[in-house]
């Protein structure tokens, strides 16, 4: 029987109720702010030391998506107006409000190591630079896109659409001018749902509506599929080292491991706990602890690798439907359909 | 922790102009208590200032399976994923389709994602129906035929704008294509609501309404009229026609109105399953009776004679339709007259198949003959719906499916009331007598 290494659990401490169902959440590099949307619209920013919540903004109908820039000082969001909204941190104000094209601007990220901004609206795929001007509008996109990812290069940026992955290589700083975007296709006749980079850059993985997962290590022309899931896996989440792949898609959390030759012929774990589907799952930033919330209303805590079993289980007031933990891996933060956001420290 | 109850969705369709933007207005504005949100395919046709209404822009995805009719509705599946993150704003789902949409991939979306599934159910799908261009229109696309056909609720709209007698043939029509759905007249797209909300057609619990009269058969003939005919020698003129030859008969009927002549069809139907005797013009005479005649319509002019020993009223009924042949009984008036859809046209034309027996199935061979019609005419098979006395279940098992989704249950016990079969399969290219054989093959 494994021994656990550590015996860890989740301490429930600060909270509070946005008006909504939570759709997104980040935290700031220094874990003082954290940033949620909300479906009735705000965009809100959190500050658990004062205790303090203020809405700095809303998106008319639905706010849907939120990223935080690497350095912190700026914060981006996407709604159901259509609009992706830049905000400055130091004065929470919003500093731009930019057309996604009639369709909900549904997915944002700012670049890693750069200064563009990415928003997904439709199957447009649009880079701004911060001053508000647009640099790049992709669109080879078969459908509308359901993911977007950077790697951590912030050199190639994935979309995930009916049909595959499509993988666009941007180079050159941010003025446009001299932005250069080589794109090229990972094709999967399916709808692609999530995008997960591995940390080194060289696998990207997908969770299909089919009920499959897909990878492609770099190079690749084909994928390494991997099936038999009950239902569409819409979480994808690598650990920090690389090792592991943790995948919903069931009521089970199925982590595929990549130490040596990689998962393929191999069994994963299966971790068993949830007796509903999986809403959310997220990796510790450093280690190999992974939180998962399930539609069964719980949250739970694993080491995968360690042991199969949950290490700490709570039973939440709804279903968690965001999962975020801050830089440093001391806090999880659960956004709920309620709207309710509730803050764990790891002990 | 799930809300228990699944929010149930309808789905309208329905070509430009039928009425589907007045219909969704209506339901809107009208005050029945219900808080509806509304998935429109244009956005800004209908309740603009309305949280609740969303755009939607259709994309069909494929299943990566090989088979050409799964697809589902892939925008759908991620718009009802959103709408559902404000389920305590709204009792029910209106899902409104494009014009030119095919209702296969609407209406599998709701059974072909687990998380849809879990939380929405396929109220019915809604079609309506522009009386005064649907004829056209089904003579050209496809698509017109294949909202009908998969629809449980049609309203025939602006029905103020055709005749009554255009009306009824475009029901015939209609119903031909599908004899399971309930059409509603409508003028404006007015009617109660409860006829289109809540009706819980993919519902197996409630209780399946195929009427026997909903499935009439097919005739050998294509019309049929009622003549008073005198004592002694008519003559029957008719012109060249598409064929080289008609069939006819000629039965005594008991009066010369529509009654007169509904009473003769089932004698009729028998006469033309007879042998045949073939006449040539100027040659043997037409008279009433059991005799199925052939009439050789090779060398003109075309002029037969028809001996009637007793006068009174008499009913024709002929293979092809009288006016290709301009076909006439001199001096004789005619007092009414009906068509029948023949069972040998268009194969490929839309129809709805009805089987019914009172014997008891066998579960396994049942298994397999469903299986292997959705596995080979699953894509030209677009609902199908009915009642199965399976030997040894003591209750009624209910089944519906739309394409190659085909999902059965036992519903409540037969008692002591009377067993029986009644299936209902709408598409294209349906053989019925292969269908039936299918059938019989399973009888336990």
């Amino acid at each position: 029987m494994p021994r656990v290494a550590q015996a860890a659990r989740l301490i429930p401490g600060w909270e509070t109720s946005l008006g909504d169902y939570v759709t997104a959440l980040a935290w700031t590099p220094r874990g003082a702010r954290l940033l949620a949307a909300s479906a009735d619209g705000g965009i809100s920013v959190l500050e658990p030391e004062q205790g303090q919540v203020s809405t700095i903004g809303e998106h008319p109908r639905g706010a849907l998506c939120v990223s935080v820039r690497a350095d912190g000082e700026m914060y981006a969001s996407g709604g159901q107006d259509g609009k992706l909204a830049l905000w400055d941190a130091a004065a929470l104000r919003e500093v731009a409000r930019l057309p996604g094209d009639a369709a909900w601007v549904e997915h944002v990220a700012f670049q890693p190591r750069g200064t563009l901004i990415a928003a997904a609206a439709g199957k447009h795929l649009k880079l701004w630079s911060p001053d508000g001007a647009l640099v790049r509008t992709l669109s080879d996109h078969a459908s509308t896109i359901a993911a977007i990812g950077w790697d951590s290069n912030g050199r190639q940026l994935a979309a995930a659409a009916y049909g595959g992955l499509w993988i666009h290589g941007v180079a050159g700083t941010p003025s446009a001018s001299n932005v250069t975007v080589a794109t090229h296709t990972l094709t999967w006749q399916g709808s692609a749902l999530s995008v997960a980079w591995h940390p080194d850059n060289k696998i990207i993985a997908s969770g299909m509506q089919d009920g499959t997962v897909h990878f492609w290590r770099s190079g690749a022309r084909e994928s390494a599929q991997m099936s038999g899931y009950p239902t569409k896996v819409r979480q994808t989440s690598w650990s920090a080292s690389g090792r592991f792949l943790a995948t919903g898609g069931g009521e089970q959390i199925t982590v595929w491991d990549f130490r040596g030759k990689g998962p393929e012929g191999t069994r994963p774990l299966e971790l068993n706990w949830h007796v509903d589907l999986v809403a959310a799952l997220a990796f510790h930033p450093q280690s190999h602890y992974l939180a998962s919330g399930g539609r069964d209303g719980r949250l739970a805590l694993w080491h995968p690798g360690e042991t199969l079993a949950s290490l700490d289980a709570h039973q939440l007031p709804a279903i968690a439907a965001v999962l975020a933990w801050s830089a440093d891996g001391k806090r999880l933060a659960v956004g709920c359909e309620s709207g309710l956001v509730r803050l764990y420290d790891l002990a | 922790m799930n809300s228990s109850k699944r929010v149930p969705v309808t789905v309208l369709t329905g070509f430009l102009g039928s009425g589907k933007t007045t219909l969704l207005n209506r339901i809107l504005s009208e005050n029945h208590g219900k808080r509806i949100a509304v998935i429109e395919n244009e956005f800004g046709e209908v309740g603009v200032d309305n949280e609740l209404v969303i755009g939607a822009e259709e994309e069909i995805f494929e299943m990566n399976n090989g088979c050409i009719c799964c697809t589902v509705r892939g925008d759908l599946i991620r718009i009802l994923g959103n709408l559902m993150k404000r389920r305590d704003k709204f009792d029910y789902i209106m899902v409104e389709t494009t014009g030119m949409a095919d209702p296969g991939p609407v209406a599998q979306t709701f059974f072909m994602d687990e998380e849809v599934q879990r939380q929405l159910e396929l109220d019915a799908i809604v079609t309506l129906v522009d009386a005064k261009h649907i004829e056209g229109h089904l003579d050209k696309m496809d698509e017109a035929g294949k909202q009908i056909a998969f629809a449980d609720v049609i309203l025939l709209n602006k029905t103020d704008l055709v005749s009554e007698a255009d009306l009824e043939r475009i029901e015939r029509r209609i119903s031909a294509m599908n004899a399971a759905a309930k059409v509603f007249h409508t003028r404006d797209a007015a009617l109660p609501l409860d006829k289109v909300l809540n009706v819980g057609a993919f519902d197996l619990n409630r209780a399946l309404a195929v009427d026997d009269k909903f499935l009439e058969p097919e005739y050998p003939f294509e019309w049929g009229g009622v003549y008073r005919l005198e004592r002694g020698r008519h003559r029957m003129t008719l012109a060249t026609g598409p064929d080289p030859s008609i069939l006819l008969a000629l039965v005594p009927a008991s009066s010369a109105d529509a009654a007169g002549l509904s009473a003769q069809v089932e004698a009729a139907v028998r006469v033309f399953a007879d042998d045949e005797k073939e006449i040539a013009p100027g040659g043997r005479p037409v008279v009433p009776g059991n005799t199925c005649y052939r009439l050789a319509l090779d060398q003109g002019p075309f002029q037969f004679d028809v001996d009637i020993a007793e006068s009174g009223a008499y009913a024709l009924f002929t293979e092809h339709h009288r006016d290709e042949f301009d076909l006439r009984i001199q001096s004789a008036e005619l007092f009414a007259a009906r068509e029948f859809k023949p069972d040998h046209e268009h194969d490929e034309e839309i129809k709805s198949v009805g089987i019914t027996d009172p014997g008891a199935l066998d579960s396994t061979r049942l298994n397999a003959w469903i299986s292997q019609l959705l596995r080979d005419q699953g894509n030209d098979i677009f609902r199908m719906k009915g009642v199965l006395n399976v030997a040894g279940e003591d209750r009624r098992v209910v089944f519906q499916g739309v394409h190659m989704l085909f999902d059965a249950a036992p519903e409540r016990k037969w008692g002591t009331r009377p067993r029986y079969n009644r299936l209902i399969f709408i598409g294209r290219n349906l053989d019925r007598a292969a269908l039936e054989s299918g059938f019989r093959a399973c009888l336990a």
